[in-house]
């Protein structure tokens, strides 16, 4: 039988750790929208080396399993820096790498699509090449890049319960940490799903909203 | 309106397509057709001609029902057409249909093409569908090109395979939708020369279609289509040589010199 | 790297069990997500409305919750529903991957068939076919091609995912690394030599399905 007053109580501890999901995407894509914007520039604009050295970076954060990389980043981390860093940190870190990663690619992609001709009208009128980017090259790119980034954020919001398996108390942590005390697993359960259905779903609307307006611009 | 005397062709029969007062409206008001009437007894070559936007596409595809229409009756060998279900997909098995876009399965090759009608529709075994498919193939001129994929071919070919895949089907009536204006011009010849077979042949055909000279060397009748009405019909030297109604006319000397 | 060698050989049946484990769960997984995906996109392309809204709603609330919480829930909810006493757990990591990818999946498929010119089903049906068959016979392969790089890229999402199962304890590749490294204390090693399997991994998928989609991509165009 479904226990509902375990489901309803369920709430306040999960929520509780709600502050720190919302607190990890947040930073991270705060984070990834400066490092993401830096990689993007560094492989479009920069040197041959430099381009190469991005492109392989960004290979390896796409390609592979997030939970390997935090693994990886948990336990090897201390191994390079002295200290042992937080798990909180961590975390971050490993959202952080891997969000820009892919976020770069959605601003390389948008901002390689921008017609040649823009820039030689740009650069005809007597701008310099930072000022064509800033004035006519980056505003195009904005909105191109807008739906896909946004994309971006409902999946790092997701991807946050990835860090409960490297002990951060996130909301999935508390999840299971509540169904180890209680034993109610179905209950609590549902009642995390829900949280994150009632959360993501309106996010993910807007995303694909914001898609169908990007498009009929084109 | 049309006395069958005019019309050699009739042999004191009824029509095979009967088009009687035919209306049609888009949702938002746009009145297509008005009012048209026409007939076309079997054998003959009925060439529909007039302005963008008159309706011509509209009225072929009224005939095989991939159109609903408002008001006014469609009759094919007698019996009025029905609109959807099981009796449309018959009726549309009796009637084949050439598109101006071609519309060929790009995922199929020319010979699977033709014979998707044959296969899927009649239930033929492979072999059967193929050999039919492959003796169609060669009536277009196109022996050879059977494991050619659609882009492979060139426009007047495709539109070839096309004509060939709706004769697969072997139909009592053809209707030919523009099948020339998006080919380039070298390719135009190629296309009508196949659909002046089909008329020799004996084919009964409903032709919109810009070529004049097509129409006026082939048709048995013409019917001037314009702003949803019919605006004149008759016999090509009528209308071509001399056209009793202004817009007629007016339509006439619009067109380019090669018409 | 004479590390990496002496590990293999020293677990090689640990490692060769684990590494089925894991061609098993992404086979089976990503055979029922295309099989799935591919019913809701048709459904939800040619149904009536309500089979569109319902189906939605499906694919929607699968988008909105995290793959690993949906693993977690399905190995402990599905057999409470389907009243068993509990599912093995690489059957409900199969269960969860295939909902997961094959909602994805879906709006790809239905994506795809909405590209496809209307010229192709007046094509068909004025051939005499039922609307059906022309969906089955022609516009549904061309979608099919058309989707096939944002299916491939569903699949190697697919086989990242599949490492969250090891969260209950399907015995994957990455499993067998935690268990590893709790014996050994050899991180670095096995977490590296992970990482590298998993990029080759979807590198290869990645190329496999771009390869396929160049040469096949005239028949998706319409």
């Amino acid at each position: 039988m479904f226990d509902w007053p375990s489901f309803w109580e369920s709430f306040p501890v999960l929520l509780s750790g709600l502050g720190v999901t919302v607190e990890l995407a947040v930073v991270t894509m705060a984070g990834s929208l400066v490092v993401a914007t830096a990689m993007a520039l560094g492989r479009l604009y920069g040197s041959r080396p430099l381009a190469m050295a991005i492109g392989a970076w960004t290979d390896i954060w796409i390609a592979t399993p997030l939970m390997i990389q935090l693994y990886w980043l948990y336990y090897v981390m201390p191994s390079f820096v002295d200290l042992r860093l937080p798990g909180m940190l961590i975390a971050i870190l490993g959202l952080l790498f891997n969000n820009s990663a892919f976020l770069a690619e959605v601003f390389r992609s948008a901002i390689a699509s921008i017609r040649d001709g823009q820039w030689y009208a740009a650069r005809a009128l007597g701008m310099s090449e930072t000022r064509a980017f800033m004035r006519v090259i980056a505003p195009q790119a904005f909105s191109r890049a807008l739906p896909a980034t946004a994309n971006i954020w409902v999946e790092l919001f997701k991807n946050t319960s990835i860090v409960s398996t490297v002990a951060v108390t996130d909301i999935t942590f508390k999840a299971l940490e509540l169904r180890n005390d209680t034993f109610r697993t179905l209950e609590v359960l549902s009642a995390l799903a829900l949280i994150y259905l009632a959360l993501g779903y309106p996010q993910a609307k807007l995303a694909d909203w914001l898609y169908s307006r990007i498009k009929v611009r084109e | 309106m049309n006395a069958a005397a005019n019309r050699p062709k009739s042999l004191n029969r009824p029509p095979l397509i009967e088009i009687e007062r035919l209306e049609q409206s888009y949702p938002g008001g746009l009145r297509t057709l008005r009012g048209v009437s026409l007939l076309a007894y079997e054998g003959e070559v009925v060439c529909i001609i007039g302005p963008s936007g008159s309706g011509k596409s509209t009225l072929l595809r009224c005939v095989n029902a991939l159109q609903p229409f408002d008001a006014g009756r469609i009759a094919f060998d007698g019996r009025q057409i029905a609109h959807k279900g099981a009796a449309a997909r018959t009726l549309r098995r009796n009637i084949g249909m050439v598109f101006q876009s071609f519309e060929l399965f790009p995922h199929m090759n020319a010979l699977a093409n033709i014979a998707e009608g044959p296969r899927s529709v009649l239930g033929m075994p492979k072999r059967a569908a193929f050999e039919r498919a492959r003796g169609l193939l060669a009536k277009v001129g196109l022996a050879g090109k059977e494991s050619s994929l659609p882009a492979e071919l060139s426009g007047g070919q495709q539109q070839r395979v096309a004509i060939a895949r709706a004769l697969a089907m072997e139909p009592r009536a053809m209707l030919f939708d523009e099948v020339t204006s998006a080919l380039d011009p070298e390719t135009v010849g190629e296309v009508l020369l196949v659909m002046q077979q089909l008329a020799g042949e004996g084919m009964t055909m409903l032709v919109v279609t810009h070529e004049m000279s097509f129409a006026r060397r082939v048709a048995d009748w013409v019917v001037v289509l314009e702003a949803g009405e019919v605006v004149e019909e008759g016999p090509p030297k009528q209308i071509f040589d001399a056209p009793t109604s202004p817009r007629t006319r007016e339509f006439l000397r619009h067109l380019a010199p090669h018409g | 790297m004479a590390g990496l060698v002496s590990l293999i050989q020293g677990n090689s049946d640990l490692l060769w069990d684990s590494f089925l484990v894991m061609l098993e769960l992404n086979a089976a997984s990503i055979a029922f997500a295309l099989v799935l995906g591919i019913a809701i996109g048709v459904g939800r392309h040619c149904g009536p409305r309500l089979l569109d809204y319902g189906l939605g709603l499906f694919v929607d609330v699968i988008r909105s919750i995290p793959i690993l919480v949906i693993v977690v829930w399905t190995f402990f909810a599905f057999p409470y529903f389907l009243d068993l006493p509990a599912l093995p757990p690489l059957a409900a990591g199969v269960i969860a991957l295939g909902m997961h990818s094959g909602a994805y999946i879906a709006e790809v498929v239905r994506g795809g068939m909405g590209s496809v010119r209307a010229g192709q089903m007046q094509a068909g049906l004025a051939l005499g076919m039922s609307p059906m068959r022309v969906i089955w016979r022609v516009i549904l392969p061309q979608a099919l091609v058309r989707s096939l790089p944002a299916i491939g890229n569903r699949v190697s999402r697919n086989i990242k995912d599949s490492v969250l199962t090891s969260t209950i304890a399907v015995k994957d590749l990455f499993w067998a690394g935690i268990l590893l490294n709790g014996e050994l204390s050899r991180p670095f090693l096995i977490y590296t030599t992970l990482m590298v399997f998993y990029f080759i991994v979807t590198e290869l998928v990645s190329r496999a399905f771009e390869g396929v989609y160049q040469r096949v991509a005239t028949l998706g165009r319409a």
